[in-house]
């Protein structure tokens, strides 16, 4: 019982570490944070899709952005609360979801990481256009009405562990053993009984609505927001990135994967484009050598499996 | 569970003259069974004769095109798969599908709450966990699914489809694949299971298993029920012999017969292909067991054996499509062991894949060309492509047209043709009269036999013991991954123990 | 709309699917006969388009000259990337290379970036903006030349296709590549030729590009989904279908064009693409891969 008091305790320093950081550290650093906890709510909602269920999904910009326009829309046009608009964007992105979904998941493995993609960019060139969302020029919310930055950065926090213990929470129940089924062997699953279509369609959509948030609060927190940045590619890319590395099909994955991603960021700061050329190159790497990621490796190497008790195979 | 009075002569199953087609081919033919609650009825039958489209017809994975399929007394012909699934019957899968990164319990649990229609995932584990130990796999409820070995994993093919409750459990080739003590232990599992009740319908090549589990056997051949009867009649009818060793050509083959007497005594003429030792297999299932043969230089031998006896798996580790685990394979003398599996047809082998394989969009001539392909043939295939429809000369006639639509004797021409277009030292023919008529199998044996009067040292894999022997100058018989029995042709037509090394009894 | 209107845009619709279909080209042989999703094919295009920017400049010769060396630099590297980058995964399953494709465009991406700045160019000659009249028709000179180019080069593979031994031993390997091998044919290095051969028509692509429009380091992912779109709407692995479908998608664009706007016209493709995939999820003609 010793290991469990001693991983509530490392726990719950952590979250009191969390807690107060943006008390004591500087403004950039609470920034770096406030990314951290973005990708990691991008990277949680991904994962369910890819690492459990399997779907690569490549329209992640597009409910992102969905979120981002929502909160932007109804802040600046209903005087919403950015937290209400933030939520609607999730909601809106859901029901986005929702809609796409019946023939998207009529495309089949190869088609449906294209097709994503596909819906991801038309809707970006929709967006460019479309005059009701301020088209190519985008929005700009009032910036009397918004808080300070501390509070997104509480704010992702709660979303990006949200997220997570939505993930370790929906493996736990019935929704989460057919996901993972799905994931194994999608025509076994069906034969066992189980409603393909309705298991991929919840997670769709909870993935949709995670995404949504996450765009929603990015949104407020830019203040100003424009077509081509928030409906760019580069935010799926990153996302599929991230948990790439990280470990897909893993709850901690995600967390790694986007810790690793900040922080070499960091580390070639002054080198952005190369930056992108070795997430590039590190993706490619890890796929061919190690597919299951850095924690997926990890935990199946024996000084971990000891720590975690699991060497009874 | 249910108290439904079944009809008239109290069967739980009753197959009525049922029927099924698939364009000109009838799978099953009028086929009638019936298996009374408790009983095991086994079926076995050659490749191809309809075992697993009855078992797809009592799925309801294809309609009926003439008959009946009763279920404790009501019609299920006509339901789709689910609902015959969740009506009480269960069928095992040939080749366990498991879902592998999940572990045993979760593999259960997945289709108690999916399958069952239940919420629970306490309950539905507690379930699970009953039954894993029912199967033998208690001790491995935490083991994930791609951990465990063959006989591991038919177990817990065993216990997906026992959560389901079924009143009525199928049975496709559960125990293919696994060696001899592996074979005693499931089969010890399968009559626990009998003895507690459960009605059964067993789909089987390995002979000794349904023997010994079935209380009545039926046997198919050509999608009909040739016999139906008690485990031992049917073992000794003569009748079930000739299905699967093939019959005696009346009359023989005379000539071939002298000119194999006055030819190549053993010893004489160099081995081409030497097999010292052989073990392989896929993954972790080892298919080959210390296998060891000789082909001499020139000579026909055929590799005979029922179908999972291993002859496909020797065919591909020889031709380096399968790697060795241990032993050697020689050809002209040299070890190839080493060869890539494109390299093989440029050393000399060509091979005849069972199925055809032919390239389905290609014409004629453009499947004849590609078999040039390797360097040794590439420069004269035009002059061989004549070579091979003076051989077949009703493919010449057919030289621009796309393969699929030729017909099955045809396309196994075209198969042969293209392995000659490599001019090779060694062709293997695999299966070559699988599905064809008699007179078109009478055509092709005769092509063998000229090409081997042109020196092309040939090893025919085979079921049909008779028709094999008579053609060939020695042979080999293969037994679930081990040579049981060798000689030339002669010594092994006039053998008995032949038919006991086949049937494995 | 006036007939005139409607007829331009067909026309030059209809000219410009030309120069789709080349640009296509090169992303539907990897599909059809690897079963390769290749996403780093913008990439190929614009990395075309550069290297014949700059050779021609620096030899001052004509770009169609230029292409010539760029097609072999280009097949060359695309024999290396499915060589050594592809070919091992491959036998993984259709993800793990559809998601290196990804990774090769990232770097892709950011080396052009970093070498060749945010700058848009496009490749000028003394003919490449000029244009004819043709009833009344502005047709480009590029739309023009394009379109030829593509008669001679669709042609051109095709025959190698049907005609040639290597072409027959590609489609055998397209067919059954398991069968291919026991036939002696070293598949993985016919896929590494194919992406050669993909990789150097892109070289023509890219050049055409440059010379008819502009482009930056971030221009691949556009022509990408257009590929997409032709691949899908002409049928995947068919050298005649990918040239059919780009006319359609051509002229498709050429006249929504001239109705809703230009700003509207790339999203006609796309939209179209996803109406197609949800009648028919393997495509218009396209066979189950």
């Amino acid at each position: 019982m010793l290991r469990r008091t001693v991983q509530w305790v490392l726990l719950g320093l952590l979250i009191l570490g969390l807690v107060v950081a943006p008390h004591i550290l500087d403004r950039y650093t609470i920034f770096l944070l406030y990314l951290l906890w973005l990708y990691i709510g991008l990277a949680q909602g991904w994962n369910l899709l890819a690492g459990y269920a399997g779907l690569i999904s490549l329209g992640v910009a597009a409910f992102f952005g969905i979120g981002a326009y929502t909160a932007a829309m109804t802040v600046i046009h209903l005087k919403y609360h950015f937290l209400l608009g933030s939520l609607l964007g999730g909601v809106l992105a859901m029901a986005f979801a929702a809609i796409v979904a019946v023939p998207i998941f009529r495309f089949s493995g190869i088609y449906f990481a294209i097709g994503t993609l596909v819906l991801s960019e038309a809707l970006r060139i929709f967006m460019i256009s479309w005059k009701f969302t301020g088209s190519a020029d985008g929005l700009a919310l009032p910036i009397e009405k918004s808080p300070s930055f501390v509070w997104f950065y509480y704010l992702m926090l709660g979303v990006a562990a949200g997220a997570t213990a939505l993930v370790v929470l929906i493996l736990r129940t019935k929704l989460g053993m057919g996901l993972r089924a799905i994931g194994n062997n999608e025509k076994s699953a069906q034969n066992m009984g189980v409603n393909t279509f309705r298991t991929k369609l919840y997670i769709f959509l909870i993935s949709a609505f995670i995404t949504g948030v996450v765009g929603g609060i990015h949104a407020t927190q830019m203040g100003s927001i424009e077509p081509y940045s928030i409906f760019n590619a580069m935010w799926t890319l990153s996302t599929a990135n991230t948990v790439i590395i990280g470990g897909i099909g893993t709850v901690a994955g995600p967390i790694l994967g986007s810790i690793f991603v900040i922080f070499l960021g960091e580390l070639l700061a002054d080198y952005h484009t190369f930056h992108l050329a070795i997430t590039g190159v590190l993706l490619i790497l890890i796929i061919r050598f190690i597919p299951a990621g850095i924690w997926g490796e990890l935990r199946e190497t024996r000084p971990f499996r000891r720590l975690a008790g699991r060497t009874n195979r | 569970m249910s108290s439904l009075h079944e009809s008239r002569n109290g069967a739980l199953l009753e197959l009525d003259h049922i029927t099924r087609r698939f364009g000109a081919v009838t799978a099953v033919n009028d086929v009638s069974l019936s298996i009374e609650e408790g009983q095991t009825m086994g079926v076995m039958g050659p490749n191809g004769s309809g075992k697993t489209t009855l078992l797809n017809l009592i799925m309801g994975v294809y309609p009926l095109d003439e008959g009946e399929v009763r279920f404790a007394g009501a019609r299920i012909s006509g339901l789709r798969t689910d609902e015959v699934s969740r009506g009480g019957i269960g069928r095992t899968y040939q080749i366990p599908q498991p879902f592998l990164k999940m572990t045993v319990l979760e593999n259960l649990v997945v289709g108690d709450l999916y399958g069952g229609n239940h919420r629970s995932l306490k309950r539905a584990r507690q379930r699970a966990t009953a039954i894993l130990d029912r199967v033998g796999l208690g001790n491995r409820t935490e083991t994930e699914a791609r951990k465990l070995g063959l006989l591991d994993l038919k177990r817990l093919e065993l216990a997906r489809v026992l959560s389901l409750r079924p009143r009525l459990l199928l049975l496709d080739e559960i125990a293919a694949g696994l060696v001899e003590s592996e074979v005693a232990e499931l089969r010890s599992l399968i009559l626990e299971l009998k003895a507690s009740g459960q009605t059964m319908l067993v789909i089987e090549h390995i002979l000794s298993f349904i023997f010994s589990v079935s209380d009545r056997i039926a046997v198919l051949n050509f999608g009909q029920k040739v016999v139906e009867g008690a485990p031992g009649e049917i073992a000794k009818n003569p009748m079930v012999h000739e299905i699967y060793l093939g019959t005696e050509k009346s009359g023989g083959d005379a000539a071939r017969m002298a000119e194999k007497a006055s030819g190549p005594q053993e010893g004489e003429a160099e081995p081409l292909l030497v097999l010292k030792g052989v073990n392989s297999g896929y993954g972790e299932f080892q298919v080959l067991f210390d296998v060891s043969l000789h082909i001499p230089k020139g000579e026909i031998v055929a590799l005979i054996g029922v179908n999972g006896a291993g002859k496909t798996t020797l065919i591909r580790t020889i031709t380096r499509q399968l790697p060795l685990r241990s032993g050697e394979v020689f050809f002209k003398g040299e070890s190839i062991g080493g060869v890539r599996p494109f390299d093989v047809a440029g050393l000399g082998i060509a091979q005849c894949i069972e199925g055809r394989k032919l390239f389905p969009e290609l014409t004629v001539e453009e499947n004849l060309e590609i078999g040039a392909y390797c360097r040794r043939a590439r420069q004269t295939r035009q002059t061989t492509i004549r070579d091979v429809f003076e051989l077949f000369p009703a493919l010449a006639d057919r030289r621009w047209q796309i393969v699929s639509t030729l017909s099955g004797g045809e396309q196994q021409m075209v198969a042969i043709g293209r392995a000659l277009m490599a001019r090779p030292e060694l062709i293997v023919f695999d299966e070559l009269s699988l599905g064809l008529a008699p007179i078109i199998i009478d055509t092709l044996y005769e092509a063998i036999k000229k090409i081997n009067g042109q020196g092309v040292t040939v090893l025919l894999v085979e079921q049909n013991v008779h028709r094999s022997l008579e053609v060939a100058d020695r042979a080999y018989i293969i037994e679930r991954g081990r040579i049981a029995l060798s000689g030339t042709a002669e010594e092994l037509v006039r053998n008995d123990h032949v038919k006991e090394a086949y049937f494995g009894i | 709309m006036s007939f005139f209107t409607f007829s331009g845009g067909a026309l030059n619709g209809l000219l410009l699917g030309g120069l789709y279909a080349i640009t296509a080209l090169g992303f539907s042989m990897i599909f059809g006969v690897m079963g390769l999703m290749n996403v780093v094919h913008g990439e190929l295009l614009i990395l075309g388009a550069y290297l014949c920017f700059f050779i021609s400049r620096a030899l001052g010769i004509d770009p169609f000259l230029a292409t010539l060396f760029v097609a072999i630099i280009l097949f060359a590297v695309g024999y290396l990337l499915q060589r050594s980058i592809f070919n091992p995964v491959m036998d993984r399953g259709v993800e793990p290379a559809l998601l290196t494709a990804f990774g090769l465009s990232i770097i892709a991406q950011s080396l052009f970036l970093f070498y060749w700045t945010t700058n848009s160019r496009s490749i000028n000659t003394s003919y490449s903006q000029t244009g004819l009249q043709v009833l009344g028709i502005h047709l480009p000179v590029m739309y023009l030349i394009s379109f030829g180019l593509s008669l001679v080069l669709i042609a051109g593979v095709h025959a190698f296709m049907t005609r040639s031994f290597l072409g027959k031993a590609i489609r055998a390997a397209t067919q059954d590549p398991v069968t291919a091998q026991v036939m002696g044919i070293n598949v993985k290095r016919v896929y590494a030729f194919t992406y050669g051969l993909a990789a150097a028509t892109a070289a023509l692509g890219g050049a055409l590009i440059g010379m008819t429009f502009s482009f930056v380091p971030s221009s691949g992912l556009s022509w990408l989904l257009k590929g997409f779109v032709i691949v899908v709407l002409g049928g995947m692995g068919s050298i005649v279908g990918t040239f059919a479908g780009a006319l359609l998608l051509g002229v498709v664009e050429g006249v929504g064009g001239a109705v809703m706007g230009t700003g509207y016209r790339d999203l006609i493709g796309l939209v179209i693409v996803l109406l197609v995939l949800v009648a028919r999820p393997t495509g218009l003609f396209g066979r189950a891969r």
